[in-house]
């Protein structure tokens, strides 16, 4: 952000500010740790400023230094800031109008929090605690509408909790484009809907429950419905496709509860796709490996690991696959693991299998359905490894000339047919394959060591942008079974490349200092936000609470 | 009581082809800068032509302006005029606001009650008339005020009422629609 | 001087619905004056020299307000013509179109060129079917005899008008839900900034009047400005339409200057009241939006700035006469309704707060009153006013105020009578 915009000078609070000429008075606030309460206003669409809550008192300071107050006060969000302007958020008027509109917003409100899923993330709930809503005053009948609206495949609507801000139909209409959604009726009677046999299907329709402020609008898949509490998160990157949208992991009794975007404004704002949202049940599907194996006999993992090294040495010259799922030092570590097992003098062979599926759109789904392709390409070219595909190292194992194959993450059944498989360990290839699930692969593997899959694995990831993005474990890997890194740098320290204790963070360190498109960064300078390659300058997005 | 005998006439089911609707919509529309901003008038024609606003038609006024569905039922749940549904062949709307009120709008609701057996948002089982009660009509020199369908009936009273309902009962339908 | 009748001259003489019958009594002489002998920032500043305040509520010079919309820039200009008079009391500009439809649009084109605009608009309620047909009519002929189009009446001076019926909807008088209405949208208003004068519709920079405003336009390009402020008081100049509808004998429109007092428009104008045995109780005289006057408060001038001063408004001039007979709660409780059911529904102090004063009523009304329902009124109609992003918010609250404050014995003793004392009164 180096282009220089127009600064004026503004007071919050007392607090005096230098500031964007063309922010609001809720935008310098919220970057500025000063609490307004609001509901309606979303950093990333239009402003309707129909909530009210957010109203402060505005005025500006006169030459003699005396303020002149505006008569009525202002909402926020739609306050342009001004040279001079003085803006009190905390005096007596302010928080009684807030309290007034709290106490105008709960009196139709169903009250139902002990039944809600919102409860701890209801903005609605929070506000009427911090506002110390007393003894309702309101002697009437509420207003009754639908509970359960079933408004599409993922999301139901709750019409009596909604508090018409009108996000999820910005949302629609603005970022998606789709506009399922709008306000039906007018007053006290207004209702969001969706029009008959049109339901809200588009492929980011789980956002609109993330910013929904209130419990209104509920995702059907979110599991276990636990209370919030009960659940711990983990900070990550979604591996569903190359976009590597930034995401929260809910997870509690080692499996995911649900995936919620975290705000990048470089990635992916605040939002995020159903496919992501909704890929725990493709994750937890299927049979996880158990236990390492060598010749379908279940070892330890000793016995495993030296196992592999030496049916990798004794090859002379194994070659890799490596899913573009893994993360960096994944793929780092796979390299070494080649190298050191190679006889030296020739180039490593290693397969990149592509996972495309349908086109890129305008918002953030990418074709390419792996969330770390551009950064082992990047270490392929960088340790100046001969790409190959699967097919290709089939028939060299056919031909005789490759005896021993490093399969990391990697279905191959999914990629050749299982007869090419077959022929290629008839012709007597041995897979040592680092593996989560059991499949085709495993079944043909030599040595089969259990793996982690996303949420268990710790690591880096670049994005089809290029920026570099921290993956975080939410929990470890089942069973026996260790991450891909704690694998693979036992079998590189086995083979005399690096110790056993290597993290996560010191590989990528490493890894950084020796390929040139990572020239310059080190894991600390990632930060929340992610750096762009290559080496290019951390832009930690600014950290306001986004909902 | 108005000499006009066109008065009251009913509106609705012209029997206009989709196609020529369709045309008509479109001159409509190119009246203005922007599509969107045809949405009213064409909701307005469409209604005149169809007798309500079925889903089919949201649909089709949606494509015509480029507008979602969603967007084109939003106006029409909005601006109490539109209708989703034919209502019945004469539609009295009464005003209830102060105006009319202060000067006998309530007896005009009784005695439509009485007669007609139809409280607001009721419709006669013959289909014949549906109540409807609304806000000021702009008219309250001449309270209180019946619009029926398009047409205003000034300074009732309970008995010129009487006299009004007997002769839009007598009157034989209409065919097609008017305007 | 004798008072000169000049926006109702015509109502009652059907000849002037067409071109030849206007142009007979001297139609369009003011439009070809000022395209031939007059520049648009002319005309500006002779209506700004007129000191005519808006008619649509406000009351805000309307010369001052052509001043704010920027010429000459990229995007074009627009102007409205609201006349979607909703407000309850008011039916003036009804009578406007449906008696005199060409006086509308010559006030509209004269207007237009003065803002240099080239497509005008005319927002009319969707109720007023007839006037809708008899304006459009007139419109038609305008646009057949060359009077609309390119190079009108031999100028180089090109304008379209086109005439939008809205559909039910109080809300989309207040300009900027009018705006939205007038683009295919949901008539909410709009926030502001942006002002209407730097982007109404089409994104454009906007200039909004009401019927009658424009109304006058005419005769004061034709008569001048001098001609304007001679008539009335100071800063409450011209001609003004009155509205007087409720409990009175000859209820209707009167064109009469800014000096007439509420008693005398009721008495002398209006036929006094209905019946001779009921005096008259309370007096609305700006249309439902503004507080309520009391019998003895009636000798207020009818100007926007003598109401002001006694603590109620112009607004739309829509005079509602109550005798002694009317429940001021339930009075209160209809009008409430109103704004329930007029509601945008975007603000939460508005959406929630107009209903449940309307629901309030009702119970209070109806004998379920309770002592500390009559605070809340107050209190309610505060945290509405001024907390929203239209008026209308305003426009709900402060009858509310003014008719607690003005009859707090008569809410009172619905809660000690548990019912209303004067419901049987009310029917009679
Ligand atoms: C709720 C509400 C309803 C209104 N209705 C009307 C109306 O029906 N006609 C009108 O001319 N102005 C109406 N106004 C006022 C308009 O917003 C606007 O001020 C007016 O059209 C400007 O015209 P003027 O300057 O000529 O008065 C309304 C305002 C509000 C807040
Ligand atoms: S459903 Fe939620 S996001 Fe949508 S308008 Fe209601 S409260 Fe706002
Ligand atoms: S004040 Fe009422 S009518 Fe005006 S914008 Fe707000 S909700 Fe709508
Ligand atoms: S956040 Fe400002 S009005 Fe809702």
């Amino acid at each position: 952000m180096s282009n220089a915009t127009a600064k004026v000078e503004l007071t919050i609070d007392g607090q005096s500010l230098k500031v964007d000429a063309t922010a609001t008075v809720l935008e310098v606030a919220l970057a500025h740790q000063v609490e307004i309460p609001y509901f309606c206003y979303h950093p990333y669409l239009s402003v309707p400023g129909n909530c009210r809550q957010c109203e402060v008192k505005v005025g500006s300071r006169q030459e003699d230094g005396s303020i002149r107050w505006m008569p009525k006060l202002q909402v926020s969000c739609n306050m342009p800031v001004a040279e001079g302007l003085v803006v009190d958020t905390r005096c007596d008027e302010v928080i009684q109008a807030q309290k007034n509109n709290m106490e105008f917003l709960l009196i139709n409100h169903p009250l139902d929090c002990p039944i809600c899923d919102q409860v701890g993330e209801c903005w609605l709930q929070e506000h009427a605690y911090t506002a110390g809503m007393g003894e309702t005053r309101f002697r009437e009948e509420k207003v009754h509408m639908d509970k359960r609206v079933d408004i599409g495949p993922h999301v139901l609507l709750d019409k009596e909790r909604c508090i018409q801000c009108t996000r999820c139909i910005r949302f629609c209409d603005e970022v998606t484009g789709t506009s399922e959604l709008a306000l039906m009726a007018r007053g006290n009677h207004t209702e969001v809907d969706i029009f008959p046999g049109r339901p809200l299907d588009n492929p980011y329709s789980g956002n609109v429950v993330d910013i929904c402020p209130v419990g209104a609008l509920t995702l059907k898949e979110f599991r276990f419905k636990s209370r919030l509490w009960f659940l711990k998160t983990a900070d990550s990157i979604c591996p569903g496709c190359a976009r590597g949208c930034n995401i929260k992991i809910w997870h509690r009794d080692h499996a995911i509860a649900r995936l919620t975007p975290r705000d990048n404004p470089e990635v992916n704002k605040s939002w995020m796709c159903d496919q992501g949202r909704l890929l725990a049940p493709t994750l937890e599907a299927g049979e996880r490996v158990r236990e390492p194996r060598v010749e379908g006999k279940a070892v330890d993992w000793q016995e495993a690991l030296d196992e592999a090294v030496s049916r990798l040495r004794r090859s002379g010259r194994p070659a890799g696959v490596i899913h573009p799922w893994s993360t960096l030092e994944e793929g780092w570590l796979a390299l070494k693991v080649l190298a050191a097992a190679g006889e030296g003098g020739r180039p490593m062979l290693m397969a990149l299998p592509a996972h495309e599926q349908g086109e890129d759109d305008d918002l953030l789904l990418r074709a390419d359905k792996s969330p770390n392709r551009r950064g082992l390409e990047n270490l392929l070219t960088a340790r100046d490894a001969e790409s190959a595909s699967v097919a290709d190292l089939l028939d060299r194992a056919v031909a005789g000339e490759l005896s021993a194959l490093l399969v990391v993450g990697e279905d191959l059944a999914t990629l050749v047919s299982e007869e090419k498989l077959a022929a290629a360990t008839a012709a007597g290839l041995e897979l040592i394959v680092v593996a989560s699930h059991e499949n085709a692969t495993t079944r043909a593997g030599t040595i089969v060591l259990p793996a982690g899959i996303f949420p268990e694995v710790d690591g880096t990831v670049v994005n089809f942008q290029g920026r570099v993005q921290v993956m975080r474990a939410a929990y470890p890997p089942p069973f026996l079974a260790r991450t891909g890194a704690w694998i693979l740098t036992r079998l590189a320290s086995r083979l005399g490349d690096g110790s056993e204790d290597a993290r996560p963070r010191d590989l990528f360190d490493e890894l950084a200092a020796q390929v040139p498109a990572f020239q310059g960064l080190t894991f600390a300078r990632l930060g929340a936000g992610g750096c762009v390659l290559p080496g290019g300058a951390c832009e930690t997005p600014a950290s306001g609470s986004v909902g | 009581m108005s000499s006009d005998h066109r008065k009251g006439d009913p509106c609705g089911a012209s029997g206009i082809s989709d196609q020529a609707l369709r045309r008509e919509l479109e001159e409509i529309v190119a009246e203005y800068p922007e599509k969107r901003a045809g949405a009213l008038m064409c909701l307005h024609r469409v209604q005149r032509h169809r007798g309500g606003l079925s889903p089919a038609s949201q649909v089709l006024v949606g494509e015509l302006i480029g507008i979602s569905p969603a967007h084109v039922r939003e106006l029409v749940t909005f601006y109490t005029l539109f209708l989703e549904e034919t209502p019945g062949r004469y539609h009295l709307q009464l005003c209830r606001t102060l105006s009319c009120q202060l000067r006998g709008a309530g007896e005009l609701k009784a005695r439509i009650r009485q007669r007609l057996g139809i409280v607001p948002g009721g419709v006669t089982e013959d289909g014949l008339f549906q109540l409807t009660e609304v806000e000021c009509l702009g008219s309250c020199d001449s309270a209180p005020v019946i619009q029926i369908n398009d047409d205003y009936f000034e300074g009732l009273d309970g008995d010129k009422l009487d006299t009004l309902l007997d002769e839009l009962a007598a009157r034989p339908p209409v065919a097609g629609g008017q305007g | 001087m004798a008072f000169e009748k000049v926006l109702t001259r015509n109502v009652g003489n059907p000849a002037v619905l067409s071109l030849a019958g206007y142009e007979g009594v001297g139609g369009y002489v003011a439009l070809r004056k000022a395209l031939k002998e007059m520049t648009p920032l002319e005309v500006t500043e002779e209506v700004k020299k007129s000191g005519l305040r808006g008619r649509g509520g406000a009351g805000f010079p309307t010369g001052v307000k052509w001043g704010f919309v920027p010429r000459g820039g990229e995007r074009p200009v627009y102007l409205i013509n609201n006349a979607d008079e909703s407000e309850p009391g008011t039916f003036k500009d009804r009578l406007l179109m449906a008696h005199d439809p060409h006086l509308v649009l010559e006030g509209t084109m004269i207007s237009a060129y003065a803002l240099e605009c080239h497509h005008a608009f005319i927002y009319i309620r969707g109720e007023y079917v007839r006037e809708y047909e008899i304006l459009m009519a007139a419109l038609t002929e305008l646009r057949g005899k060359g009077y609309l189009g390119r190079g009108i009446l031999g100028s180089d001076y090109d304008l379209q008008v086109t005439i939008v019926r809205g559909a039910g909807a109080y809300i989309c008088g207040e300009e900027t839900a009018l705006m939205n209405s007038l683009e295919g949208r949901r008539g909410e208003p709009r926030l502001k900034p942006p002002f209407p004068a730097q982007r109404g519709i089409f994104g454009s920079p906007t200039n909004i009047n009401n019927t009658e405003t424009l109304a006058n336009i005419p005769f004061i390009i034709e008569r001048g400005a001098a001609w304007f402020t001679g008539i009335g008081k100071e800063r409450n100049a011209g001609p003004k339409l009155y509205c007087v509808s409720g409990h009175v004998r000859n209820p209707g429109v009167f064109e009469l200057p800014m000096t007439i007092t509420c008693n005398e428009l009721i008495q002398e104008h209006a036929g006094g009241m209905l019946h001779s045995g009921h005096p008259v109780k309370a007096f609305i005289p700006g249309g439902s939006s503004v507080p309520v006057l009391r019998a003895d408060e009636l000798d207020v001038v009818m100007s926007y700035d003598d109401l002001a001063e006694a603590g109620t408004m112009l607004g739309s001039a829509g005079g509602i006469v109550m005798d002694e007979t009317t429940c001021m709660v339930d009075a209160l409780r209809n009008l409430e309704a109103f704004y329930d059911h007029e509601s945008c529904g975007q603000c939460t102090p508005c959406r929630q707060g107009c209903g449940w004063l309307h629901s309030l009523l009702t119970r209070l009304e109806n004998g379920g009153g309770v002592e500390a329902d009559i605070p809340l009124i107050t209190e309610l109609a505060d945290n509405i006013q001024g907390h929203t992003i239209c008026p209308l918010g305003d426009a709900a609250a402060m009858p509310a105020r003014a008719m607690v404050a003005k009859f707090e014995d008569e809410f009172r003793a619905h809660v000690t009578r548990k019912g209303c004392p004067l419901r049987d009164k009310v029917m009679a």
